[in-house]
């Protein structure tokens, strides 16, 4: 209860980690406004989510890379990426390339979705666990950018026209929105609501 | 909830209300659809196609081309459904191109690379990989999408017809298929301007209608009067002149090909329309064939023609060819009909001669020697070109009696002369003998030459008359007549004739005398040039003969007059005759030899060729060397000379080396004796005796003193062993002797001769230590001696000791070292690499690098050296070095003061 | 304002998040943002990997993949590498340098405020830590293939994340505003 007590007349700055209290409008050391828990956070998180969700789907199953050779045309999807990697003994970057690209998203989305449904229903069960997932996902979130940047080097580096050409797929840019708003839904969350009992103002 | 709302702002766990942030996954799921309505809804037009082979299709990878360019890809490749004999494609278009492509009557085909013997085509796509084009129903976008919808195709098995450039179709019949085939090329100079797109029986079934097809901007080349033949795929054209081989394109070669050749007037003629017929001609040639046909009738006599090739020839020029022979019963005689050339057609006309040309070969006379690669052949000529044409002539067995300029000799014998024999000026044929007859008086013979007007030039009152036969012809002191003479004229005997000066009387003698031999001719020719005339004698002729050339310093200086045997001395008596300005270089001491034919001398070094000219290689050739000498002669007239066979023979007066062995080792005469590898000598001859062969050497003189008494002499054969390759020049040159020359003041004559190399420092002077060792190892002859790393002898000889308990080594140190050696001295085995693993790593000593691969002995001496070892004194080999002896370094010091 | 921020971390009792971070000393970070700003145009601009097939080589800066992104027909892309890889970390070098340079000596920022926004945000957006990775993934995918050359850019640019990295790692909220608030 003490907790409870603590959060109730109390309100901690996100910005300039200040702990004032709860009825200042504005932190008094920064001068943002006060808030107890982040804005709107569960329908801001959950929006997010949702729509990361429907850029997953086009993201993973249509080609991202383009690959046009005197030999080949090929569109390369995300997986195909992956499994070149193992294909040619790339375990290791093969792997990395697999978590920062599907299994990161995936897993955060999930995450976000687990955590937004145990506020939902006020579940008290193992808080810190959650709390400690809630910080891996937004410790690693940002690298699913990588495959974005490959691309982008890919592209820039191999241009020898009628050999070899590489170009972004149209999948590239759903990937993009994917991952940005994923970093937006993590950021959207406050884990302080974990806390907070359900029905208890 | 009020509750809330009822909170001040910064304690709201919520706000309240619809967030606008959940526009984000509305529009998340707008583009998320469109993208996929894009890809999937919208992506294009979807097609099937129904293909009878799918090789080399894969989904998702090959393109639908179009123009060389991609507009769709091949989603899916599976087997109908209805149908197992075909496949069914599934193919994604473009959408910008989906519009034109699903058009009825659209043609879809696949390209793959094609190597066939007729056709090679695609080649493409080896790098590519396999695609389907496709080739719109019409060439105007209007008419294209006024046609109906269609999305289901089928196939075709090859490219369909252009639509871009559809040409001009042509339809060409032929009396039967031949070899052209579908897809055949149709050329023009060589240039594929058409294809033959398809081939049909004609509608009467007499022959083949191919159906052509030539690209649109060649087709203002076809006009009517264009000509069109099968392609020669390989033409051989030979003759006694060379032999000519033309092959058309490669294509053509295996597929056959159709030419198209236009003549002068065929631009003149209109140009063609769509379907025009034409027909098809089995060569060029034929086409230019008159249409009417020319008989000829043969009393007797095989002609050995061939209908539809042997040719007939208008003054040497094709100017048709046989295409029928029959043989009439009745009439008892060959008919043989003619096709001329169109221009050649009036030339058979009334004043027209026919002769058939076969090859007669008799002892002395040959004729028509072309027609042995050419065939025989009929021959014509008109004396009147102008005269009226005519279609029925007899076909003569002989040539038409000439016309020219008459010319009589006279000679005592007739030997072998006949009519229709050639006159030769220089090989050149210029007349032929026309008749010849008994003199008047009875004691000569006239014979009477018609020479061709245009080379009575050639003859005037100094002209000289010689009887040739057979291959004796030759004519000339220049002799350039073998490189210009055909060979008919070599074949053939006949009369030369030789204008020896063009400044004399232009007119012709009333008569000229006939020379009866070349060496006649010649030396009355000689007789009004100024010269010496010397005799050889040989021992035998060789290739020489009458007119071979005299040769010096490589300038022609005279020539062979004539040869005789001399009964007496047993010798060929060999006369020739030498231009005066170059008699002064004759003396008593020159030495003549025989610079007949090619002289290669092939050894490792290279390969040699000496020749005197070309002419000495076809019919041999006389040199002559003069040494300089103030005080010998200069030659007389028919002084006698001896004729060395060669020059080597010539310039060496040899010594006589007789040797004596067991076994000839392979020796033959002719093999060479060698010293320090040079030539000084070659075995004359080898023969039996008691003990075993003895082998005659004749030894340059030059290099008489390296025979001495105690001169060696050993073979050198080629080897191959495990130790390596021995002597490798004699696997090329052939076994051969080598002298060792030797020191004494006597000369030697009779020696023998060692099977191989004598012992190494057989004859030197230097020490030689015995030593003793359990087993030879790797040491062999010649194995190094080192003193502290450096080379001071190697092994002579070895041999197991005398109670087999050991082997004895012969180590030869040389003089200069001979001091290092003492009589308390240290042997031991540099064989090898002794290698030192030691914690530190490994660690290889070695005497030197030689050593690693032959061995080596090592010596040391001690730092208290006894006296200097004696000849033969034993040492024993020991297998390693003992440590102390590598520290050993005792001063010593050499008394010979030659090896300061 | 209550003691020295820099003495130690607080933790929040309750979830175990850290609430108040240990900072360096602020001409640390200052020195840090200046020598990231000496890096970034060369990091930028310089060749990164070159790629050589055959005869012909291609260079590939982060600005070209920018340039081929938006040729391609994906300005979206352009701008979010271009956000991520450039302007971002641009703007983290440029606040820290004004905001540390008047702390570090004692003055107070005008902007504080909006200057402590910008960064407070921007912390986010800066990936160039992710973009050696994209290199490196790039370099052993490509190396398969053919002949691949570092440029001179990829070590200004690891030395570039290194220094964005560390000023990220020294920010902290608490530090500066009481910074902020000492100074005069």
């Amino acid at each position: 209860m003490t907790h409870d007590d603590l959060s109730m007349d109390k309100a901690f700055c996100l910005h300039c980690k200040h702990l004032s209290s709860a009825q200042l409008h504005i932190c008094p050391v920064c001068n943002e406004p006060l808030r107890q828990r982040k804005k709107n956070s569960i329908s801001r998180t959950w929006a997010l989510s949702l729509a990361a969700l429907c850029f997953f789907i086009p993201a993973n199953i249509f080609p991202i890379m383009k690959t046009l050779s005197i030999t080949t045309y090929e569109n390369n999807t995300i997986l195909d990426g992956v499994f070149y990697f193992y294909k040619n003994g790339e375990f290791f970057v093969g792997t990395v390339v697999f978590i920062a690209s599907i299994f990161i998203p995936a897993v955060k989305m999930l995450v976000l979705f687990f955590l937004l449904l145990s506020v939902k229903i006020g579940s008290r069960w193992r808080r810190e666990e959650k709390n400690s997932l809630y910080k891996a996902i937004h410790l690693i979130g940002r690298w699913s950018m990588l495959d974005i940047f490959v691309i982008g080097l890919m592209v820039s580096l191999v241009q020898f026209g009628e050999i070899a050409v590489v170009t972004t797929g149209y999948a590239a840019p759903s990937f993009a929105a994917m991952v940005i708003l994923t970093l937006l839904a993590t950021e959207s969350f406050d884990t302080r609501l974990l806390w907070d009992e359900k029905g208890k103002k | 909830m009020n509750e809330n709302d009822a909170l001040p702002r910064g304690l709201r766990k919520e706000e309240r209300g619809i967030s606008l942030v959940w526009v984000a996954p509305i529009v998340a799921i707008l583009i998320t659809a469109g993208i996929i309505w894009e890809s999937y809804i919208n992506a294009g037009a979807r097609i099937t196609i129904v293909i009878e082979n799918g090789e080399g299709i894969k989904d998702g990878k090959t393109a639908i081309m179009y123009k060389g360019i991609k507009i769709g890809v091949v989603e899916d490749i599976r087997i109908m459904p209805d149908d197992v004999s075909m496949l069914e494609i599934t193919a994604l278009i473009d959408k910008e191109s989906s519009d034109g492509i699903t058009r009825e009557g659209n043609q879809f085909w696949k390209v793959a690379p094609k190597v066939s013997i007729t056709e090679v085509s695609g080649l493409d796509t080896i790098i590519s990989g396999v695609y389907i084009a496709v080739m719109p129903a019409a060439n105007s976008n209007e008419e294209l999408m006024s046609r109906p919808y269609q999305d289901h195709f089928i196939a075709l098995d090859s490219p369909p017809v252009d639509i871009f450039d559809p040409g001009l179709s042509l339809i060409v019949s032929a009396a039967d298929k031949g070899d052209v085939s579908i897809g055949a090329p149709v050329l023009y100079k060589k240039q594929a301007i058409g294809i033959v797109e398809d081939k049909k029986l004609s509608t009467d079934g007499e022959g083949v209608d191919l159906y052509l097809r030539i690209q649109s901007r060649y087709a203002d080349l076809i006009h009517e009067k264009s000509v069109f033949s099968k392609m020669d795929a390989l033409q051989v054209k030979a003759s006694l002149s060379g032999l000519t081989l033309k092959m058309g394109s490669f294509t053509s070669f295996l597929s056959g090909g159709i030419n198209v050749s236009n003549t002068q007037d065929t631009f003149a003629s209109p140009k063609v329309k769509q379907k025009q017929l034409f027909s098809l001609f089995e060569s060029f040639e034929e086409s230019l064939l008159a249409e009417d046909e020319v008989h000829l009738n043969m009393k007797e006599g095989s002609h050995k023609l061939e209908a539809g090739l042997s040719k007939v020839y208008y003054r040497g020029v094709e100017a048709g060819l046989v295409s029928a022979l029959a043989y009439d019963l009745t009439k008892e005689e060959t008919q043989v009909q003619l096709k001329l050339h169109k221009e050649f057609r009036v030339l058979a006309n009334k004043k027209a001669y026919f002769w058939l040309v076969e090859p007669k070969i008799g002892f002395d006379h040959v004729e028509g020697l072309d027609t042995i690669i050419r065939g025989n052949y009929i021959n014509f000529t008109t004396s009147d070109t102008k005269a009226k044409p005519k279609r029925a002539f007899t076909l003569n067995d002989k040539k038409p009696q000439r016309e020219g300029v008459q010319v009589l000799l006279h000679a005592r014998n007739l030997d072998n002369i006949q009519e229709e024999m050639g006159v030769f000026y220089h090989g050149l044929e210029i007349g032929l003998v026309s008749s010849y007859a008994i003199s008047k008086e009875k004691q000569s013979f006239i014979i009477e030459l018609v020479i061709e007007p245009q080379y009575r030039k050639l003859l005037n009152a100094s002209s000289l008359f010689c009887h040739k036969s057979g291959f004796e012809l030759k004519a000339g002191l220049d002799g350039v007549e073998l490189k210009s003479g055909s060979l008919e004229t070599i074949v053939r005997g006949g009369i030369a004739i030789e204008t020896p000066n063009f400044q004399a009387d232009a007119r012709l003698k009333k008569s000229y005398k006939l020379y009866g031999s070349d060496a006649e001719l010649r030396k009355a020719e000689y007789l009004s040039k100024k010269g010496i005339f010397l005799s050889l004698i040989a021992d035998k002729l060789g290739s020489l003969k009458e007119g071979s050339p005299l040769y010096y310093k490589q300038i022609r200086v005279g020539e062979v007059v004539s040869y005789k045997w001399n009964t007496q001395t047993k010798n060929v008596l060999i006369d020739i005759f030498i231009i005066d300005e170059y008699a002064n270089e004759i003396h008593e001491d020159t030495l003549f030899y025989n610079a007949s034919g090619l002289n290669a001398s092939f050894s490792l070094s290279g390969l040699e060729i000496n020749m005197e000219s070309l002419e000495t290689i076809m019919s041999g050739g006389i040199s002559f060397y003069t040494p300089v000498s103030l005080e010998a002669k200069t030659a007389r007239n028919h002084e006698q000379f001896p004729l060395y066979g060669s020059k080597d023979a010539a310039m060496n007066q040899y010594k006589d080396v007789t040797l004596y062995a067991k076994d000839s080792y392979g020796l033959i005469a002719g093999n060479t004796v060698m010293y320090k590898s040079v030539a000084v000598g070659h075995i004359e001859s080898v023969s039996l005796n008691k003990e075993g062969v003895a082998l005659h050497l004749k030894i340059n003189s030059r290099h008489a003193d390296l025979i001495k008494e105690d001169t060696l002499f050993w073979s050198e054969v080629f080897e191959v062993s495990l130790q390596g390759v021995k002597n490798f020049s004699a696997a090329l040159k052939g076994t051969y002797i080598v002298i060792e020359p030797g020191n004494s003041g006597n000369k030697g004559e009779y020696f023998h001769l060692m099977p191989k190399k004598p012992v190494a420092h057989f004859k030197e002077k230097g020490l030689r230590v015995v030593v003793q060792a359990q087993r030879l190892g790797g040491i062999q002859e010649n194995t190094p001696l080192y003193y502290r790393q450096l080379r001071i002898g190697s092994v002579s000889q070895y041999r197991l000791s005398d109670d087999a308990t050991g082997v004895d080594i012969e180590v030869f140190v040389e003089p200069c070292y001979a001091h290092l050696v003492r009589a308390n001295s240290y042997f031991y085995n540099a064989s090898g690499i002794s290698v030192d693993l030691s914690l530190s790593g490994a660690k290889i000593e070695t005497e030197s690098l030689e050593s690693i691969l032959t061995g080596g002995i090592g010596v040391a001496t001690p730092d208290d050296a006894a006296e200097q070892a004696k000849d033969s004194q034993l040492f024993v080999l020991h297998d390693e070095i003992d440590k102390k002896a590598l520290k050993w370094a005792p001063k010593l010091y050499s008394s010979d003061p030659m090896c300061e | 304002m209550h003691d020295d921020p820099s003495a130690k971390e607080i933790h929040c009792p309750r979830c175990d998040n850290c609430v108040r971070k240990k900072s360096c000393p602020l001409a640390f970070s200052l020195g840090l943002a200046i020598a990231a700003l000496i890096m970034f145009i060369p990091a930028i601009s310089l060749p990164i990997l070159t790629f050589e097939l055959g005869n012909d080589a291609q260079q590939g800066t982060t600005l070209s993949a920018l340039y081929y992104f938006y040729n391609d027909g994906y300005p979206e892309l352009s701008l979010l590498v271009f956000l991520t890889t450039v302007l971002a970390p641009f703007v983290q070098i440029i606040i820290s340098l004004l905001l540390y340079f008047p702390l570090n000596r004692n003055i107070k920022p005008k902007q504080m405020k909006i200057y402590f926004k910008i960064l407070y945000h921007v912390r986010h957006w800066v990936m160039l830590d992710i973009y050696v990775i994209a290199v490196l993934i790039t370099y052993i995918k490509l190396s398969a293939i053919s002949e691949l050359l570092y440029g001179a850019g990829i070590v200004m640019f690891v030395f570039l994340m290194l220094f964005s990295f560390m000023l990220r790692y020294c920010f902290s909220a608490t530090a500066l505003w009481k910074a902020y608030h000492d100074a005069r």
